[in-house]
């Protein structure tokens, strides 16, 4: 009780030395504390989103004797904004039209045939089933006949539930899949292509790499806040023989009260007003309602789990002086180990298949930024040494000082690692999610797509040709590809088109051969009738030319699967839009950490500055050596989060999870680093905006 | 000293004045030879002159075989003579301002520190101004000025 009562008045201290570290707590409690609550609300989301995906993959018939209720056609269409939308191709069984097994979740009963029922999210977009050259059906649990919630992964998503038009079917053979119906099943199809929401291991991995880990580096500077009123109660306590371990428990707990009016703040926001939103800054995706709020003793538990973070990080910190000399922490090797352990972990990534390789790679990642702490001041200590060599006084002096403290002094440094390597590792998965789906199909001067459908009958050619501008151009496919003696394909088959002139239209090129000895993206071209069993075209269109409206000549025709083979492409992840929000969130909170460490530093500065001009040093010389000892760490980390950032983008890249643009990357990281330079320059320049002193 | 610049005052105060504090200041990242010589080393001294002369400063105050020793490895009054002895590194120092320089020792050590001062500011012709409230130390002075009296 005692001890509640002195920390208690330690915490509620009225002398104004101890501001900054009452304010630095109760606003770090207040930023890392909503942090862990939006990390706890992304993996409820996450959860939410796993459960629902898992909940509408359909069960597949197994055995002969498994009871066929469907008979299913995944196919899918790249809408822009949207990525790969998954389209659903069902076609009952006779007798199971109205089997509650055969309806999928979110609707109320199977579309009728010819009919599609989409997603709210693609309503929304302005997007029809008329687009998609089918029926609108009323087959969704929604008001408006969409796809209900349960069967959703978030509001915003595009999906499609299609069924073939009367005088259709799937056809038989081929990828068509028989289903036992929607019911729980170790073998299920997957639905997913490009979510536009995390699923839970996404939403995990991205909880800890961009609310937690950065909301720690805060937590973790806000906790060994520096305040001389409390070094120097701490100090009276010990000399009149409290023990430090009494001294660290009284402030562990003047931590805790502190953080705790931050943390009580945070999660009175989150209650009222966070844990409620369904979308967010920089990010188009809609949340299903209530996704991103857990349970209430959840949200407690992370609250409290913050307030202990903070009492531990605070008693761990040095409280009373030490009665041996100040010799500086000792760095060794050895505190590089966890960041080259991480540095190899992401390097043979790319040798690692499978999942196991993609977790060891972000493995890597996050074990990167836990190692910053270790490494930068062991680096920053070991220049010292060198600098403590120069001749030029500042620079000696700085060196010194930097040498002795490089644990306290390389903290803004830590902080602006960890913001350089968040910036350029986030910067390059955005890159690639945006953009690197879409680097497999070479541009060119017509778009160009394969687009194959099943049960194809003896006119179906003649009717989307029918349907076609005269801009688009349609060959029809025939015959089975054939291989070389080394096993590699030498045609594809045979593209038919109707003249010479269409086939030269289709590609825009008047000198293409129209004497069988052509080849179009591995098709021999022919000029003549389409063969009578074609269920494959190549589409040519004007550059530009939408999937969507490709799909729409196919109207009436079942399981159309268009895939473009060329010209510009709306494919991409609408989880980079994740991505992107992640790294505001993430930036914010270790820019808060950046500036926070600077004013520690700015008030140690102002101590040392002043023993400096008492040992005869002028103001400009003071300044000019605190200011070398305070960038001297900048200098490294940078370079140290660069490389982290460039092996995490060139490793990603291998998988074709990352963009590895060097240019951009090392533009994105320099400007990080620099700003955060510059940002230290500004608050010396600040806080030494009086004229120089003679003492 | 109003017509000088701020530099010319900040050199002017490191080669002609030197100071000694109540607390002595020494820079606890350096060796106790390198916080006698800062300000020769700040002043553009090669280091091993400014070393050399920082260790004669040292044997003055009879800390000869303390140079290569760190701050904290040395006792409260011994501090004080280091920066009794960085305060007179500087060969071109002609005054002394102490500033309470006794207020934290213990009474020998306060009559050894009064007595070091006016050995070494007489031996090298220096005019020395200390601020004190130790009539001890005031009385090992050549002039007293109590600034509780009236003006004469």
């Amino acid at each position: 009780m005692i001890t509640l009562r002195v920390a208690s008045f330690f915490a509620l201290s009225v002398d104004r030395r101890q501001r900054w570290r009452q304010a630095s707590l109760i606003l770090g409690g207040f930023a890392a504390g909503l942090a862990v609550l939006a990390a706890v609300g992304l993996m409820h989301a996450g959860k939410i989103a796993s459960d629902h995906s898992a909940a509408r993959s359909p069960a597949v018939a197994l055995s002969s004797t498994d009871d066929v209720r469907l008979l299913m056609s995944a196919r899918a269409i790249t809408i822009e904004g949207f990525g790969q939308v998954p389209v659903h191709w069902l076609q009952p069984v006779a007798g199971h039209d109205n089997d509650p097994l055969s309806i999928p979740p979110g609707l109320t009963r199977l579309p009728g045939p010819g009919e599609a029922v989409l997603s709210p999210g693609l309503l929304r977009a302005g997007i029809s089933a008329g687009d998609l050259g089918l029926r609108t059906s009323q087959a969704g649990n929604r008001a408006d006949g969409s796809i209900g919630d349960a069967g959703l992964i978030s509001r915003s998503e595009g999906f499609v539930y299609a069924r073939p038009p009367t005088n259709r079917s799937l056809g038989e053979g081929g990828a068509l899949i028989p289903l036992v119906g929607y019911t729980p099943s170790q073998a299920s199809v997957p639905v997913e292509l490009n979510p536009d929401v995390l699923l839970f291991p996404a939403a995990a991995l991205g909880a800890l790499w961009m609310l937690l880990i950065p909301a720690g580096y805060l937590l973790f500077g806000c906790a060994r806040a520096s305040s001389p009123v409390r070094e120097r109660r701490a100090n009276l306590l010990w000399r009149l023989g409290v023990s430090t371990g009494r001294i660290r428990r009284l402030v562990a707990v003047e931590s805790a009260l502190l953080v705790a009016a931050g943390v009580t703040a945070a999660l009175v926001v989150w209650l009222t007003v966070g844990s409620h939103a369904t979308s967010f800054p920089l990010n188009s995706s809609e949340l299903l309602p209530g996704a991103f709020r857990p349970p209430v003793w959840c949200s407690l538990l992370a609250g409290l789990a913050v307030i202990l973070l903070a009492a531990i990080v605070s008693a761990s910190a040095r409280v009373v002086p030490r009665p041996t000399r100040v010799s500086g922490r000792r760095f060794t090797s050895l505190h590089l180990l966890p960041l080259i352990l991480a540095l190899i972990a992401m390097a043979i990534s790319p040798l690692i298949s499978g999942d196991l390789g993609l977790a060891v790679l972000f493995g890597g990642l996050l074990l990167s930024l836990l190692a910053l702490p270790a490494v930068i001041p062991m680096l920053a200590s070991a220049l010292a040494h060198r600098m403590s060599g120069r001749s030029r006084p500042t620079t000696w002096l700085a060196g010194k000082r930097l040498a002795l403290r490089a644990g306290n002094v390389s903290r803004p440094a830590v902080v602006t690692a960890a913001l350089v390597f968040m910036a350029g590792s986030a910067f390059a998965l955005f890159d690639g999610l945006l953009t690197a789906p879409g680097e497999f199909i070479p541009d060119g001067p017509r778009s160009v797509w394969s687009v194959n459908w099943r049960d194809s009958k003896v006119d179906d050619v003649a009717a989307i040709r029918a349907q076609a501008p005269d801009e688009v151009i349609v060959g029809a496919v025939s015959g089975e590809a054939t291989n070389g003696l080394d096993g590699i394909p030498t045609s594809l088959g045979s593209v038919s088109f109707p003249s010479c002139e269409a086939l030269r239209a289709f590609m825009d090129d008047a000198e293409l051969a129209c004497d069988g000895s052509g080849n179009l993206f591995g098709y021999q071209t022919q000029v003549g009738p389409a063969a009578s069993d074609t269920y494959e075209v190549l589409v040519g269109a004007p550059r530009g030319t939408d999937e969507m409206d490709v799909v729409q000549l196919f109207e009436g025709l079942p399981a159309v699967n268009p895939s473009q083979l060329m010209g510009p492409t709306n494919l991409m992840d609408p989880g980079a839009l994740w991505v992107r929000t992640g790294w505001a969130a993430a930036a914010g909170l270790l820019v808060v950490a950046t500036v926070r460490e600077i004013g520690d530093r700015t008030i140690t500065s102002l101590q040392s500055q002043s023993r400096m001009l008492r040992a005869g040093l002028t103001t400009r010389e003071a300044r000019a050596t605190d200011l070398i000892a305070s960038l001297t760490p900048i200098a490294i980390s940078i370079p140290v989060g660069y490389v982290c950032a460039v092996l995490f983008a060139l490793r990603g890249y291998g998988r074709g999870l990352t963009g590895f643009n060097l240019s951009a990357l090392s533009v994105v990281c320099l400007l990080v680093g620099s700003s955060a330079a510059l940002l230290i320059v500004a608050i010396h320049a600040w806080q030494q905006r009086s004229d120089d002193q003679v003492i | 000293m109003n017509s000088l610049s701020t530099r010319e005052r900040s050199k002017l105060r490191r080669q002609r004045i030197g100071l000694a504090f109540q607390s002595p200041e020494l820079l606890p990242e350096l060796s106790v030879a390198d916080n006698v010589a800062i300000t020769l080393l700040f002043d553009g001294w090669k280091r091993e002159k400014a070393l050399a002369v920082a260790q004669e400063s040292l044997r003055r105050v009879g800390l000869t075989e303390h140079g290569d020793k760190a701050v904290d490895e040395i006792s409260r009054g011994e501090a004080q003579r280091v920066a009794i002895a960085r305060a007179l590194v500087h060969p071109a120092t002609q005054l002394l301002i102490a500033d309470e320089p006794t207020a934290n020792l213990d009474a020998q050590s306060a009559r050894d520190i009064t007595a070091l001062l006016v050995s070494q500011v007489e031996s090298r012709g220096h005019a020395c101004l200390i601020a004190t409230h130790d009539m001890s130390v005031a009385a090992a002075c050549h002039r007293i000025i109590d600034l509780r009296a009236p003006a004469a």
